[in-house]
Protein backbone atom coordinates (compact mmCIF):
# COMPACT_ATOMS: atom_id res chain seq x y z
CA UNK A 1 0.00 0.00 0.00
CA UNK A 2 2.98 2.55 0.81
CA UNK A 3 3.98 1.77 -2.38
CA UNK A 4 1.55 2.13 -4.07
CA UNK A 5 0.88 6.05 -2.17
CA UNK A 6 4.32 6.53 -3.56
CA UNK A 7 3.82 6.48 -6.95
CA UNK A 8 -0.15 7.56 -6.71
CA UNK A 9 -0.02 10.12 -9.57
CA UNK A 10 1.21 7.53 -12.15
CA UNK A 11 -1.36 4.89 -11.41
CA UNK A 12 -3.87 7.91 -11.02
CA UNK A 13 -2.78 8.99 -15.02
CA UNK A 14 -2.69 5.21 -15.82
CA UNK A 15 -6.08 4.70 -14.65
CA UNK A 16 -7.71 8.18 -16.13
CA UNK A 17 -6.26 6.81 -19.82
CA UNK A 18 -8.72 7.09 -22.61
CA UNK A 19 -11.26 3.94 -22.38
CA UNK A 20 -11.69 2.77 -26.24
CA UNK A 21 -14.65 0.22 -27.56
CA UNK A 22 -14.59 -2.20 -30.24
CA UNK A 23 -16.08 -1.37 -33.66
CA UNK A 24 -19.36 -2.51 -34.66
CA UNK A 25 -18.49 -5.29 -36.64
CA UNK A 26 -16.30 -7.01 -34.27
CA UNK A 27 -19.28 -9.84 -33.08
CA UNK A 28 -20.41 -10.03 -37.20
CA UNK A 29 -16.64 -10.87 -37.51
CA UNK A 30 -16.16 -13.18 -34.53
CA UNK A 31 -19.82 -14.85 -36.04
CA UNK A 32 -18.56 -15.25 -39.14
CA UNK A 33 -14.87 -16.23 -38.22
CA UNK A 34 -16.93 -19.22 -36.24
CA UNK A 35 -19.42 -19.99 -38.61
CA UNK A 36 -16.12 -20.79 -41.23
CA UNK A 37 -14.71 -23.07 -38.84
CA UNK A 38 -17.72 -24.86 -37.79
CA UNK A 39 -18.23 -25.71 -41.72
CA UNK A 40 -14.63 -26.94 -41.44
CA UNK A 41 -14.59 -28.91 -38.89
CA UNK A 42 -18.40 -30.75 -40.29
CA UNK A 43 -16.57 -31.30 -43.53
CA UNK A 44 -12.99 -32.46 -41.88
CA UNK A 45 -15.30 -34.61 -39.02
CA UNK A 46 -17.22 -36.35 -42.15
CA UNK A 47 -14.07 -36.44 -44.04
CA UNK A 48 -12.21 -38.54 -41.43
CA UNK A 49 -15.78 -40.54 -40.82
CA UNK A 50 -15.78 -41.86 -43.68
CA UNK A 51 -11.90 -42.55 -44.21
CA UNK A 52 -12.17 -44.68 -40.41
CA UNK A 53 -14.58 -46.57 -42.38
CA UNK A 54 -12.54 -47.17 -45.18
CA UNK A 55 -9.82 -48.28 -42.84
CA UNK A 56 -12.05 -50.45 -40.40
CA UNK A 57 -13.26 -52.25 -43.66
CA UNK A 58 -10.58 -54.61 -44.16
CA UNK A 59 -10.36 -57.58 -46.88
CA UNK A 60 -12.89 -59.94 -45.01
CA UNK A 61 -15.45 -56.76 -45.07
CA UNK A 62 -15.01 -56.50 -48.87
CA UNK A 63 -15.06 -60.28 -49.39
CA UNK A 64 -18.29 -60.62 -47.03
CA UNK A 65 -19.70 -57.18 -45.66
CA UNK A 66 -22.03 -55.53 -46.87
CA UNK A 67 -20.04 -53.15 -49.89
CA UNK A 68 -18.54 -56.37 -50.86
CA UNK A 69 -16.82 -56.62 -53.87
CA UNK A 70 -18.55 -59.11 -56.17
CA UNK A 71 -15.88 -60.17 -58.62
CA UNK A 72 -13.67 -61.23 -55.59
CA UNK A 73 -15.54 -64.16 -54.47
CA UNK A 74 -14.52 -66.29 -57.34
CA UNK A 75 -11.45 -65.00 -57.99
CA UNK A 76 -10.48 -65.94 -54.56
CA UNK A 77 -11.90 -69.53 -55.50
CA UNK A 78 -9.89 -69.84 -58.46
CA UNK A 79 -6.66 -68.56 -56.85
CA UNK A 80 -7.15 -71.42 -54.20
CA UNK A 81 -8.24 -74.02 -56.29
CA UNK A 82 -5.31 -73.17 -58.23
CA UNK A 83 -3.02 -72.77 -55.74
CA UNK A 84 -4.37 -76.23 -54.07
CA UNK A 85 -3.85 -78.28 -57.40
CA UNK A 86 -0.64 -76.96 -58.00
CA UNK A 87 0.31 -77.98 -54.62
CA UNK A 88 -0.97 -81.20 -55.15
CA UNK A 89 0.69 -81.89 -58.81
CA UNK A 90 4.09 -80.74 -57.38
CA UNK A 91 4.52 -82.72 -54.82
CA UNK A 92 2.67 -86.29 -55.85
CA UNK A 93 4.82 -85.92 -58.77
CA UNK A 94 7.94 -86.46 -57.11
CA UNK A 95 6.51 -88.96 -54.86
CA UNK A 96 4.95 -91.37 -58.28
CA UNK A 97 8.57 -90.65 -59.74
CA UNK A 98 10.38 -91.97 -56.62
CA UNK A 99 7.50 -94.92 -56.96
CA UNK A 100 8.67 -95.66 -60.47
CA UNK A 101 11.85 -95.63 -59.86
CA UNK A 102 12.16 -97.91 -57.57
CA UNK A 103 9.39 -100.42 -59.05
CA UNK A 104 11.54 -99.88 -62.31
CA UNK A 105 14.47 -100.98 -60.35
CA UNK A 106 12.95 -103.82 -58.51
CA UNK A 107 11.43 -105.10 -62.19
CA UNK A 108 14.66 -104.75 -63.48
CA UNK A 109 16.33 -106.93 -60.72
CA UNK A 110 13.61 -109.53 -60.96
CA UNK A 111 13.56 -109.65 -65.21
CA UNK A 112 17.84 -110.44 -64.62
CA UNK A 113 16.46 -113.16 -62.16
CA UNK A 114 14.30 -114.20 -64.28
CA UNK A 115 16.34 -114.23 -67.00
CA UNK A 116 18.97 -116.34 -65.22
CA UNK A 117 17.98 -119.61 -65.46
CA UNK A 118 18.49 -119.41 -69.23
CA UNK A 119 22.22 -118.14 -68.56
CA UNK A 120 22.58 -120.58 -65.76
CA UNK A 121 21.40 -123.34 -68.18
CA UNK A 122 24.03 -122.28 -71.14
CA UNK A 123 26.37 -122.49 -68.13
CA UNK A 124 25.84 -125.66 -66.90
CA UNK A 125 25.71 -127.00 -70.82
CA UNK A 126 29.36 -126.08 -70.70
CA UNK A 127 29.70 -127.38 -67.43
CA UNK A 128 27.61 -129.77 -65.84
CA UNK A 129 27.88 -129.74 -62.23
CA UNK A 130 27.08 -133.59 -61.08
CA UNK A 131 25.57 -133.81 -57.41
CA UNK A 132 25.50 -129.96 -56.71
CA UNK A 133 23.39 -127.53 -55.95
CA UNK A 134 22.52 -124.76 -58.19
CA UNK A 135 24.18 -121.29 -56.23
CA UNK A 136 22.76 -119.21 -58.78
CA UNK A 137 19.06 -120.40 -58.30
CA UNK A 138 19.33 -120.24 -54.65
CA UNK A 139 20.76 -116.78 -54.44
CA UNK A 140 18.16 -115.70 -56.59
CA UNK A 141 15.28 -116.44 -54.51
CA UNK A 142 17.17 -115.58 -51.19
CA UNK A 143 17.84 -112.01 -53.81
CA UNK A 144 13.66 -112.35 -54.61
CA UNK A 145 12.61 -112.17 -50.95
CA UNK A 146 14.91 -109.07 -50.20
CA UNK A 147 13.51 -107.04 -53.19
CA UNK A 148 10.11 -107.72 -51.90
CA UNK A 149 10.39 -107.11 -48.58
CA UNK A 150 11.88 -103.75 -49.64
CA UNK A 151 9.65 -103.16 -52.51
CA UNK A 152 6.55 -104.11 -49.80
CA UNK A 153 8.06 -101.57 -47.72
CA UNK A 154 7.83 -98.72 -50.10
CA UNK A 155 4.80 -99.66 -51.08
CA UNK A 156 3.73 -99.30 -47.57
CA UNK A 157 5.49 -96.10 -47.93
CA UNK A 158 3.72 -94.97 -50.66
CA UNK A 159 0.42 -95.73 -48.49
CA UNK A 160 -0.35 -98.64 -51.28
CA UNK A 161 -2.42 -101.66 -49.42
CA UNK A 162 -2.01 -105.06 -49.97
CA UNK A 163 -4.89 -106.31 -52.06
CA UNK A 164 -5.69 -109.48 -49.79
CA UNK A 165 -5.62 -112.68 -52.55
CA UNK A 166 -9.65 -113.80 -53.73
CA UNK A 167 -10.51 -117.32 -51.96
CA UNK A 168 -9.14 -119.34 -55.39
CA UNK A 169 -6.02 -117.50 -55.74
CA UNK A 170 -5.43 -118.18 -51.93
CA UNK A 171 -6.32 -121.61 -52.22
CA UNK A 172 -3.61 -121.58 -55.68
CA UNK A 173 -1.13 -120.41 -53.48
CA UNK A 174 -1.03 -122.56 -50.69
CA UNK A 175 -0.93 -125.68 -53.52
CA UNK A 176 2.03 -123.62 -54.95
CA UNK A 177 3.88 -123.64 -51.64
CA UNK A 178 3.07 -127.01 -50.68
CA UNK A 179 4.22 -128.34 -54.32
CA UNK A 180 7.44 -125.77 -53.91
CA UNK A 181 8.54 -127.22 -50.86
CA UNK A 182 8.38 -130.35 -52.04
CA UNK A 183 9.89 -130.17 -54.86
CA UNK A 184 12.47 -128.02 -52.92
CA UNK A 185 13.45 -131.20 -50.50
CA UNK A 186 13.15 -133.59 -53.02
CA UNK A 187 14.62 -132.23 -56.34
CA UNK A 188 17.75 -131.80 -57.11
CA UNK A 189 18.95 -128.88 -59.69
CA UNK A 190 19.43 -131.37 -62.39
CA UNK A 191 15.69 -131.83 -62.32
CA UNK A 192 14.86 -128.60 -61.85
CA UNK A 193 16.70 -127.74 -64.93
CA UNK A 194 15.56 -130.87 -67.27
CA UNK A 195 11.91 -129.40 -66.26
CA UNK A 196 12.74 -125.87 -67.16
CA UNK A 197 14.05 -127.14 -70.42
CA UNK A 198 11.48 -129.26 -71.22
CA UNK A 199 8.86 -126.79 -70.98
CA UNK A 200 10.73 -124.16 -72.68
CA UNK A 201 8.44 -120.99 -71.46
CA UNK A 202 9.62 -119.82 -68.06
CA UNK A 203 6.81 -117.50 -67.07
CA UNK A 204 7.44 -115.07 -63.90
CA UNK A 205 4.94 -112.55 -62.96
CA UNK A 206 5.33 -110.42 -60.05
CA UNK A 207 2.45 -108.17 -58.60
CA UNK A 208 3.70 -105.00 -56.75
CA UNK A 209 0.74 -102.57 -55.82
CA UNK A 210 -1.75 -103.79 -58.20
CA UNK A 211 0.50 -103.93 -61.21
CA UNK A 212 1.39 -106.70 -63.39
CA UNK A 213 4.72 -107.16 -64.95
CA UNK A 214 4.66 -109.64 -67.74
CA UNK A 215 8.02 -111.77 -68.80
CA UNK A 216 7.69 -113.63 -72.13
CA UNK A 217 9.57 -115.91 -73.33
CA UNK A 218 9.53 -117.37 -76.93
CA UNK A 219 11.83 -120.51 -76.86
CA UNK A 220 8.08 -122.37 -77.71
CA UNK A 221 6.90 -119.77 -80.14
CA UNK A 222 3.79 -119.34 -77.76
CA UNK A 223 3.06 -116.53 -75.51
CA UNK A 224 2.29 -117.56 -71.82
CA UNK A 225 1.04 -115.50 -69.11
CA UNK A 226 0.66 -115.62 -65.47
CA UNK A 227 -0.94 -113.98 -62.45
CA UNK A 228 0.16 -114.36 -58.52
CA UNK A 229 -0.26 -111.45 -56.16
CA UNK A 230 2.50 -111.08 -53.48
CA UNK A 231 2.20 -111.85 -49.99
CA UNK A 232 4.50 -111.18 -47.00
CA UNK A 233 6.86 -110.96 -49.53
CA UNK A 234 6.62 -114.44 -50.96
CA UNK A 235 5.58 -115.08 -54.59
CA UNK A 236 5.68 -117.84 -56.37
CA UNK A 237 8.47 -117.24 -59.06
CA UNK A 238 8.78 -120.49 -60.73
CA UNK A 239 6.80 -121.28 -63.95
CA UNK A 240 7.09 -124.76 -63.16
CA UNK A 241 4.86 -124.65 -60.03
CA UNK A 242 2.70 -122.84 -61.81
CA UNK A 243 1.90 -124.56 -64.48
CA UNK A 244 1.75 -127.50 -61.80
CA UNK A 245 -1.26 -126.48 -60.71
CA UNK A 246 -2.81 -123.14 -62.38
CA UNK A 247 -4.09 -125.02 -65.73
CA UNK A 248 -6.57 -127.44 -63.97
CA UNK A 249 -8.36 -124.38 -61.90
CA UNK A 250 -8.04 -122.40 -64.70
CA UNK A 251 -10.44 -124.59 -66.84
CA UNK A 252 -12.54 -125.74 -64.14
CA UNK A 253 -12.77 -121.43 -63.62
CA UNK A 254 -13.52 -121.18 -67.22
CA UNK A 255 -15.99 -123.64 -67.15
CA UNK A 256 -17.84 -122.75 -64.70
CA UNK A 257 -17.39 -119.14 -65.89
CA UNK A 258 -18.91 -120.36 -69.24
CA UNK A 259 -21.41 -122.25 -67.65
CA UNK A 260 -22.82 -119.71 -66.03
CA UNK A 261 -22.54 -117.27 -69.08
CA UNK A 262 -24.49 -119.32 -71.00
CA UNK A 263 -27.26 -119.39 -68.37
CA UNK A 264 -27.28 -115.68 -68.23
CA UNK A 265 -27.37 -115.63 -71.63
CA UNK A 266 -29.97 -118.17 -72.54
CA UNK A 267 -32.55 -116.18 -69.37
CA UNK A 268 -31.75 -112.96 -71.40
CA UNK A 269 -32.77 -114.43 -74.65
CA UNK A 270 -35.92 -115.54 -73.15
CA UNK A 271 -36.76 -112.22 -71.57
CA UNK A 272 -35.81 -110.77 -75.09
CA UNK A 273 -38.34 -113.24 -76.52
CA UNK A 274 -40.81 -112.79 -73.96
CA UNK B 1 -43.69 -18.10 -10.83
CA UNK B 2 -43.34 -20.21 -13.76
CA UNK B 3 -42.64 -16.92 -16.06
CA UNK B 4 -39.95 -15.61 -13.64
CA UNK B 5 -37.74 -18.79 -14.30
CA UNK B 6 -38.19 -18.71 -17.33
CA UNK B 7 -36.59 -14.94 -17.94
CA UNK B 8 -34.19 -16.08 -15.36
CA UNK B 9 -32.83 -18.86 -17.30
CA UNK B 10 -32.77 -16.75 -20.22
CA UNK B 11 -31.30 -13.87 -18.58
CA UNK B 12 -27.42 -14.17 -18.95
CA UNK B 13 -26.19 -11.43 -17.44
CA UNK B 14 -27.32 -13.06 -14.12
CA UNK B 15 -25.13 -15.53 -14.41
CA UNK B 16 -21.32 -15.75 -13.38
CA UNK B 17 -18.39 -16.05 -15.56
CA UNK B 18 -17.70 -19.39 -14.60
CA UNK B 19 -21.43 -20.48 -14.82
CA UNK B 20 -21.60 -19.25 -18.47
CA UNK B 21 -18.67 -21.10 -19.39
CA UNK B 22 -20.20 -24.35 -18.28
CA UNK B 23 -23.12 -23.57 -20.19
CA UNK B 24 -21.41 -22.56 -23.46
CA UNK B 25 -19.31 -26.16 -22.68
CA UNK B 26 -22.79 -27.91 -22.59
CA UNK B 27 -23.13 -26.07 -26.30
CA UNK B 28 -24.62 -23.08 -25.02
CA UNK B 29 -24.07 -20.40 -27.74
CA UNK B 30 -25.97 -17.54 -25.96
CA UNK B 31 -23.49 -17.99 -23.01
CA UNK B 32 -20.65 -17.56 -25.24
CA UNK B 33 -21.99 -14.13 -26.47
CA UNK B 34 -22.74 -12.89 -22.81
CA UNK B 35 -18.58 -13.77 -22.70
CA UNK B 36 -17.97 -12.07 -25.24
CA UNK B 37 -20.22 -8.83 -24.30
CA UNK B 38 -18.80 -8.92 -21.17
CA UNK B 39 -14.78 -9.17 -21.85
CA UNK B 40 -14.75 -7.73 -25.49
CA UNK B 41 -13.78 -4.06 -24.18
CA UNK B 42 -12.06 -4.71 -21.54
CA UNK B 43 -9.64 -6.96 -23.24
CA UNK B 44 -8.92 -4.81 -26.21
CA UNK B 45 -8.20 -1.70 -23.92
CA UNK B 46 -5.79 -4.33 -22.28
CA UNK B 47 -4.34 -5.19 -25.29
CA UNK B 48 -4.37 -1.41 -27.31
CA UNK B 49 -1.92 -0.54 -24.10
CA UNK B 50 0.31 -3.69 -24.60
CA UNK B 51 0.78 -3.20 -28.45
CA UNK B 52 0.17 0.71 -28.44
CA UNK B 53 -1.78 0.19 -31.80
CA UNK B 54 -5.34 -0.52 -31.95
CA UNK B 55 -5.80 -2.31 -35.03
CA UNK B 56 -3.40 -5.19 -33.71
CA UNK B 57 -5.61 -5.31 -30.14
CA UNK B 58 -8.86 -5.66 -32.29
CA UNK B 59 -7.29 -8.35 -34.26
CA UNK B 60 -5.67 -10.25 -31.09
CA UNK B 61 -8.81 -9.91 -29.16
CA UNK B 62 -10.75 -11.60 -32.33
CA UNK B 63 -8.30 -14.37 -31.68
CA UNK B 64 -8.68 -14.29 -27.95
CA UNK B 65 -12.30 -15.20 -28.83
CA UNK B 66 -11.81 -17.57 -31.30
CA UNK B 67 -9.70 -19.89 -29.18
CA UNK B 68 -11.61 -19.56 -26.51
CA UNK B 69 -14.75 -20.85 -28.76
CA UNK B 70 -12.51 -23.82 -30.03
CA UNK B 71 -10.76 -24.59 -26.41
CA UNK B 72 -13.97 -24.27 -24.38
CA UNK B 73 -13.28 -27.66 -23.34
CA UNK B 74 -10.17 -26.94 -21.95
CA UNK B 75 -11.29 -24.93 -18.96
CA UNK B 76 -11.67 -26.14 -16.08
CA UNK B 77 -12.67 -24.71 -12.28
CA UNK B 78 -9.15 -24.39 -11.40
CA UNK B 79 -8.85 -20.88 -12.31
CA UNK B 80 -10.99 -17.97 -12.43
CA UNK B 81 -12.37 -17.88 -15.79
CA UNK B 82 -11.46 -13.88 -16.40
CA UNK B 83 -7.84 -15.84 -15.37
CA UNK B 84 -8.02 -17.95 -18.27
CA UNK B 85 -9.18 -15.50 -20.71
CA UNK B 86 -6.15 -12.99 -20.12
CA UNK B 87 -3.53 -15.67 -20.10
CA UNK B 88 -5.01 -16.22 -23.89
CA UNK B 89 -5.04 -13.03 -24.69
CA UNK B 90 -1.82 -12.26 -23.22
CA UNK B 91 -0.13 -15.11 -25.05
CA UNK B 92 -1.79 -14.24 -28.24
CA UNK B 93 -0.64 -10.84 -27.96
CA UNK B 94 2.75 -11.71 -26.86
CA UNK B 95 3.37 -13.89 -30.13
CA UNK B 96 1.84 -10.98 -32.45
CA UNK B 97 4.33 -8.17 -30.18
CA UNK B 98 7.27 -10.62 -31.38
CA UNK B 99 6.31 -11.25 -34.67
CA UNK B 100 5.59 -7.61 -35.52
CA UNK B 101 9.01 -6.11 -33.48
CA UNK B 102 10.68 -8.96 -35.94
CA UNK B 103 8.98 -7.05 -39.11
CA UNK B 104 9.54 -3.69 -38.32
CA UNK B 105 13.37 -4.48 -37.17
CA UNK B 106 15.53 -4.17 -40.65
CA UNK B 107 18.72 -6.94 -40.07
CA UNK B 108 22.00 -5.68 -41.61
CA UNK B 109 24.40 -8.66 -42.42
CA UNK B 110 28.00 -7.07 -42.20
CA UNK B 111 30.12 -9.87 -44.02
CA UNK B 112 33.16 -7.33 -44.83
CA UNK B 113 34.79 -7.41 -41.41
CA UNK B 114 33.79 -11.09 -41.26
CA UNK B 115 31.93 -9.77 -37.92
CA UNK B 116 28.46 -11.55 -38.87
CA UNK B 117 26.23 -9.42 -35.92
CA UNK B 118 23.04 -8.08 -37.07
CA UNK B 119 22.08 -4.08 -36.81
CA UNK B 120 18.41 -3.82 -36.10
CA UNK B 121 16.83 -0.07 -36.28
CA UNK B 122 13.51 0.17 -34.94
CA UNK B 123 11.62 1.82 -37.23
CA UNK B 124 9.91 4.86 -35.56
CA UNK B 125 6.83 5.63 -38.29
CA UNK B 126 4.62 6.84 -36.75
CA UNK B 127 0.59 6.05 -37.37
CA UNK B 128 -1.75 8.74 -38.47
CA UNK B 129 -3.55 8.30 -35.52
CA UNK B 130 -0.89 8.83 -33.08
CA UNK B 131 0.54 12.08 -35.26
CA UNK B 132 -2.69 13.56 -34.64
CA UNK B 133 -2.97 12.98 -30.61
CA UNK B 134 0.92 13.41 -30.60
CA UNK B 135 0.20 16.18 -28.28
CA UNK B 136 -2.09 14.86 -25.39
CA UNK B 137 -1.44 13.04 -22.64
CA UNK B 138 -2.37 9.90 -23.18
CA UNK B 139 -0.28 9.62 -26.23
CA UNK B 140 2.77 10.07 -23.83
CA UNK B 141 1.40 7.58 -21.62
CA UNK B 142 1.24 5.39 -24.17
CA UNK B 143 4.95 5.91 -25.77
CA UNK B 144 6.16 5.65 -22.16
CA UNK B 145 3.96 2.02 -21.52
CA UNK B 146 6.05 1.09 -25.28
CA UNK B 147 9.31 1.84 -24.00
CA UNK B 148 8.96 -0.33 -20.91
CA UNK B 149 10.51 -3.64 -21.12
CA UNK B 150 7.92 -6.70 -21.60
CA UNK B 151 7.89 -8.08 -17.96
CA UNK B 152 7.29 -4.46 -16.31
CA UNK B 153 4.51 -3.37 -19.16
CA UNK B 154 2.70 -6.45 -18.66
CA UNK B 155 2.04 -5.81 -14.90
CA UNK B 156 1.63 -2.22 -14.85
CA UNK B 157 -1.17 -2.74 -17.71
CA UNK B 158 -2.85 -5.47 -15.78
CA UNK B 159 -2.44 -4.00 -12.52
CA UNK B 160 -2.85 -0.53 -13.02
CA UNK B 161 -5.10 -0.51 -15.87
CA UNK B 162 -7.13 -3.76 -15.51
CA UNK B 163 -7.41 -3.64 -12.09
CA UNK B 164 -6.81 -7.28 -11.34
CA UNK B 165 -5.35 -8.19 -8.04
CA UNK B 166 -2.03 -9.37 -7.58
CA UNK B 167 -2.65 -12.77 -7.21
CA UNK B 168 -4.57 -12.98 -10.28
CA UNK B 169 -1.39 -11.25 -12.24
CA UNK B 170 0.48 -14.06 -10.25
CA UNK B 171 -1.73 -16.95 -11.93
CA UNK B 172 -1.65 -15.24 -15.44
CA UNK B 173 1.61 -14.52 -15.86
CA UNK B 174 2.47 -17.81 -14.00
CA UNK B 175 4.82 -15.88 -11.63
CA UNK B 176 5.07 -15.78 -7.56
CA UNK B 177 3.65 -12.86 -6.21
CA UNK B 178 6.67 -11.25 -4.49
CA UNK B 179 7.76 -11.08 -8.69
CA UNK B 180 4.71 -9.39 -9.49
CA UNK B 181 5.04 -6.61 -6.19
CA UNK B 182 8.67 -6.29 -7.21
CA UNK B 183 8.08 -6.09 -11.24
CA UNK B 184 4.97 -3.81 -10.61
CA UNK B 185 7.34 -1.40 -7.94
CA UNK B 186 10.14 -1.31 -10.73
CA UNK B 187 7.59 -0.93 -13.60
CA UNK B 188 6.31 2.00 -11.92
CA UNK B 189 9.48 3.89 -11.11
CA UNK B 190 10.48 3.26 -14.65
CA UNK B 191 7.53 4.78 -16.07
CA UNK B 192 7.96 7.83 -13.84
CA UNK B 193 11.26 8.17 -15.35
CA UNK B 194 10.47 7.91 -19.36
CA UNK B 195 7.28 10.33 -18.51
CA UNK B 196 9.43 13.32 -16.69
CA UNK B 197 11.90 12.84 -19.48
CA UNK B 198 8.98 12.81 -22.13
CA UNK B 199 8.03 16.19 -19.96
CA UNK B 200 11.41 17.88 -20.63
CA UNK B 201 11.99 17.33 -24.24
CA UNK B 202 8.45 18.34 -24.68
CA UNK B 203 9.21 21.43 -22.41
CA UNK B 204 12.26 21.79 -24.69
CA UNK B 205 10.23 21.63 -27.93
CA UNK B 206 7.78 24.29 -26.94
Amino acid sequence: MQEEEKHIDIIEKLKNLPRIKTGDDFMQKLESRIIEFDSEKNISDSKSRNDYKEKEEGFFSKLIGAKRKQWLVPAMGLAVVAVFTLYITQFNKNEITKDNQDSQNSNNNEIKQSDSPDLNRNKAEEKPPVGIPEPTEQKTESDNKTERSATNSNQNKAGIKEVPPTPVESSRMNIGKDNYKKENSDETPNSKKSTEESKGIIETEKMRGGRTSEVETENSGTMFKAESPAIDGKVNSSADELKDFERPIDQKLLDKLNAANKKKLDSLKKKMDK
Amino acid sequence: MSENTSIDKNNYKNYTDEQLIFKFQKEDRKAYNEIVYRYKDRLINFLLRFTGNRESAEDISQETFFKLYVNKDKYTEIAKFSTWLYTIALNEARTNYRKEKRHNAISINDYYDGNHSDYQIKSNDLNPEDDANSGTEAFHIQRAIDSLAEKYREVIILRDIQDLEYEEIAKVLDIPLGTVRSRINRGRESLKITLEKLHKTKRILR
